[in-house]
């Protein structure tokens, strides 16, 4: 097992140009973040943050691996194409998410996760 | 040695993006966390215009920026917040801790490793994506996905307003 990519994450300050290491980097720092803002907030809104961040890192592993494609590869534009119907999905689900926030803020008063745990009535 | 503009923009960008994420993941408030993951969102645009995709870019400032972080400041705003909540438990804290250095070890660990990828990104051929370049492909070969896209906003719109109504007469669907 080698680790000669470590080289690669600190090439960033030593060679011109930027590789796909950086961006995959970043993208697993920010879904690490966003997960635990998922897992340790009790406020429903700050639950959707985390699912943005999470979502967002997921566009940037597709707009990367599309950016760094091997020599000779297909032209198309299908990274940018699979950012755009993430970014309509969360649209939607944003979207959705503040319909049910206020719903649920009508029904039950309070949108903390640990207390609104009753589906109807 | 010699360090080209990109690294310095990327640099940049990075800790703009790593510092609005840390704020919006450890700050207690949560109008403040909603207002530094501006700061995450933004930064990412400029990463897609580092990536050749500025359509990508204008569509991310302005349905993120515009659109998902308004959403969830309305959200805030218009629900009650009530500060007596229970805070986690020492030992929620450190378990979702450890699960989530577990999952980012497991992300990281094909990055580090791989020699594949590191034969592939020496390649000298980026993609670059115009706009013209996005609209032809998706009135051409992903006009499937782009109806389909249509009709579920729609469908998400419809059933927004169908969640959000008063039911104050009894007589719901």
């Amino acid at each position: 097992m080698e680790f000669n990519k470590l080289s690669s994450l600190v090439s960033l300050f030593t060679e011109p140009g930027t590789q796909l290491e950086h961006y995959l980097f970043i993208s697993g720092i920010l879904f690490t973040l966003g997960l635990i803002n998922c897992l340790l907030r009790n406020n429903a809104v700050g639950i959707l943050i985390g699912i943005e961040l999470i979502l967002n890192s997921a566009i940037l592993n597709f707009m990367a691996f599309w950016h760094f494609l091997p020599q000779g590869s297909d032209a198309s534009p299908s990274g940018p194409l699979a950012a755009i119907f993430i970014i309509v999905l969360v649209a939607c689900e944003s979207a959705v998410a503040l319909a049910m926030l206020l719903n649920l803020n009508f029904k039950s008063g309070t949108i903390e996760v640990d207390r609104a745990n009753k589906m109807k009535n | 040695m010699e360090i080209l503009g990109e690294n310095i923009c990327f640099i940049i960008i990075t800790a703009f993006i790593l510092g609005g994420a840390f704020l919006a993941t450890f700050l207690k408030d949560i109008t403040s966390a909603a207002f530094s993951l501006f700061f995450t969102l933004f930064g990412i645009a400029g990463y897609y215009i580092l990536l050749n995709s500025d359509f990508i870019a204008v569509t991310q400032v302005m349905v993120y920026v515009g659109g998902v972080l308004i959403l969830i400041i309305f959200g805030i705003l218009l629900t009650n917040r009530d500060f007596n909540h229970n805070p986690n438990t020492r030992l929620k804290k450190i378990s979702v801790y450890l699960t989530s250095l577990v999952l980012f070890s497991i992300v990281l660990w094909p990055i580090i490793t791989s020699k594949k990828l590191a034969d592939n990104i020496k390649g000298d051929r980026y993609a670059l994506a115009l706009t013209s370049d996005i609209g032809e492909a998706l009135t051409t070969d992903w006009i499937f996905n782009f109806i389909l896209a249509g009709i579920v906003l729609l469908l998400i719109l419809i059933a927004s307003a169908f969640l959000i109504r008063r039911n104050d007469s009894s007589n719901g669907i």
